[in-house]
């Protein structure tokens, strides 16, 4: 796939919005695609933007959003994910995303993707809260 | 008719009763069936030989079941008539008897169906409705008996659910008797001068509750602990509008200890959170959270509340509730439903790279709390 992501060590976000943030923990199933995503989950690419920045457009496109948490490649790769760019262009009503790529769990059943999401989220709470750094949500 | 056999098949329906699974609550549903059916019988006993003032001694014992079997189809208890104790009791009547039992059977099961549609009795006597009161009094709201081998007026097998009870009994009496499991809040202890002595607990379905003890437990149980989270199983008696009349029997009272009173409430009060998300809520991707599934989070929360110090509660954008939690080297979710079924899945995070697959079941009922407390440890 050309638009692969090949640097394990890169870092992409999720964006948690404050209903799925309990005492500072997300919850697991941000870490899966939801029904209407069709097996793919957007993030952002370290590579390209800060946590910072990335919230930044992200909450400046409309969205909710409270904490960044990250996943390196390498770390989605482990549970046989690959992710790729995907920026998207400037709408009507949001900001171009250069930084914008997607995690596929297609090679994964909805029903196996739940413990994925779990494993995947204790990496992501191990590495901490991204931004806003040294504030819990 | 020498020996032939007269059977009566109840078909129990709901996830609990799966794989002719048979709870020991419902139990009491078996003796109270026989006594309604033995209501009917005197009624018809006393019709049939008008010139009587009362049944021959004897009759009762005469209208005696035999559990022979459950069989499967959801769990399906199997009552045969005994007719050698019909003998025994009543020599020389037991052909006349096995058509009174058929009869009454035909009465019970109409009685039923006509309360499915809303037509009732005028009156029942005190020993129909105290039969009424008990048979079916463990069900829960998705839960039914069916008689199998009868047929109501809507072409279906004629079944008894809460909603028939209840309308059954109200209609012929103000009150009826249910099961209650919930959480309340320890108001008062008024010790015994003589005898028992009471404590008072309001609880958020039924307001205040008055709860007799023995003086012992009350003293050394929840003296001294006003405010302290209480649990409870108790048959109430409700009146139509399940307005609590009195307290039938308390089959469990139980203080919960001030550190998982308060975890309780956080996890109350976050649920109350979740409760209240309208429709879009997460950026338009979303449902508000069904009834059915804060119903089934709220049961969660009451049947284990000593874990409620590790549960942290997340909604879902289908509508239902997520809760997350470690436990013995496990991290565990449990999600329930829009429609309030649940499921539950783990990783192992110490000792192991152990999975569990997610696990459905369509309540948090008895079979789903055995895999929770199987693998939680309880």
């Amino acid at each position: 796939m050309a638009n692969e992501l090949t640097d394990g060590t890169e870092v992409l976000f999720r964006h948690i919005h404050p209903n799925f943030m309990e005492n500072g923990e997300p919850s697991s199933d941000r870490f899966r695609p939801s029904e209407k995503d069709e097996n793919l989950l957007s993030v952002d690419r370290s590579a390209l933007v800060s946590a910072a920045n990335a919230h930044a457009l992200y909450v400046g496109n409309g969205r909710v959003a409270v904490a960044v948490f990250g996943v390196t490649v390498a770390e989605f790769s482990s549970e046989d994910i690959s992710c790729a760019k995907d920026p998207t262009p400037e709408t009507a009503t949001e900001k171009a995303n250069p930084a914008h790529a997607l995690a596929s769990y297609a090679k994964h059943l909805p029903k196996s993707q739940k413990n994925i999401a779990k494993k995947l989220k204790r990496l992501a709470v191990e590495r901490g809260q991204l931004h806003p750094v040294g504030i819990n949500t | 008719m020498a020996d032939e056999e007269k059977s009566f098949r109840l078909r129990y329906v709901g996830s609990r009763f799966d794989n002719a699974r048979l709870p020991v609550d419902v139990l009491s549903d078996l003796p109270a069936f026989r006594d309604l059916l033995a209501a009917f019988a005197k009624d018809e006993w006393l019709s049939l030989n008008s010139d009587r003032q009362r049944v021959p001694k004897g009759f009762d014992k005469s209208i005696s079941f035999d559990l022979v079997a459950i069989e499967r189809g959801s769990a399906v208890p199997k009552l045969d008539w005994n007719r050698h104790s019909a003998q025994a009791h009543l020599e020389g009547f037991t052909d006349e008897l096995a058509e009174i039992v058929d009869d009454s059977f035909e009465r019970v099961t109409v009685l039923i169906d006509n309360a499915g549609r809303d037509v009732f009795p005028q009156s029942l006597s005190s020993e129909h409705v105290r039969a009424l009161n008990k048979l079916g009094s463990g069900l829960r709201d998705d839960e039914r008996i069916e008689f199998l081998n009868t047929c109501g007026h809507d072409g279906n097998v004629i079944y008894l659910d809460s909603y028939r009870r209840k309308h059954l009994i109200t209609r012929v009496r103000e009150t009826y008797q249910a099961r209650f499991e919930g959480n309340g809040v320890l108001q008062g202890v008024v010790s015994p001068q003589s005898g028992s002595g009471y404590i008072y607990v309001s609880t958020a379905e039924h307001g205040t509750v008055q709860l007799f003890l023995d003086p012992d437990r009350l003293l050394k149980e929840f003296d001294g602990n006003i405010g302290a989270d209480v649990q409870l199983d108790l048959q109430l008696e409700l009146d139509n509008v399940d307005k609590i009349r009195s307290v039938v029997e308390v089959h469990d009272i139980r203080l919960i200890d001030a550190k998982i009173g308060a975890d309780l409430i956080r996890c109350k009060e976050r649920l109350a959170n979740i409760k209240s998300l309208i429709d879009g809520w997460h950026d338009g991707n979303s449902t508000r959270i069904s009834t059915a599934a804060v119903t089934a989070a709220d049961r969660f929360l009451s049947k284990r509340p000593s874990m409620c110090g590790a549960y942290k509660i997340y909604p879902t954008e289908q509508g239902g509730i997520l809760f997350e939690f470690e436990s013995n080297g496990w991290d565990f979710s449990v999600e329930l439903d829009n429609v309030g079924a649940v499921e539950m899945y783990g990783i192992q995070v110490e000792g192991g790279r152990g999975e569990m697959e997610p696990v459905t079941f369509d309540e948090v009922g008895d079979q789903f709390m055995m895999e929770f407390d199987s693998r939680v440890g309880r």
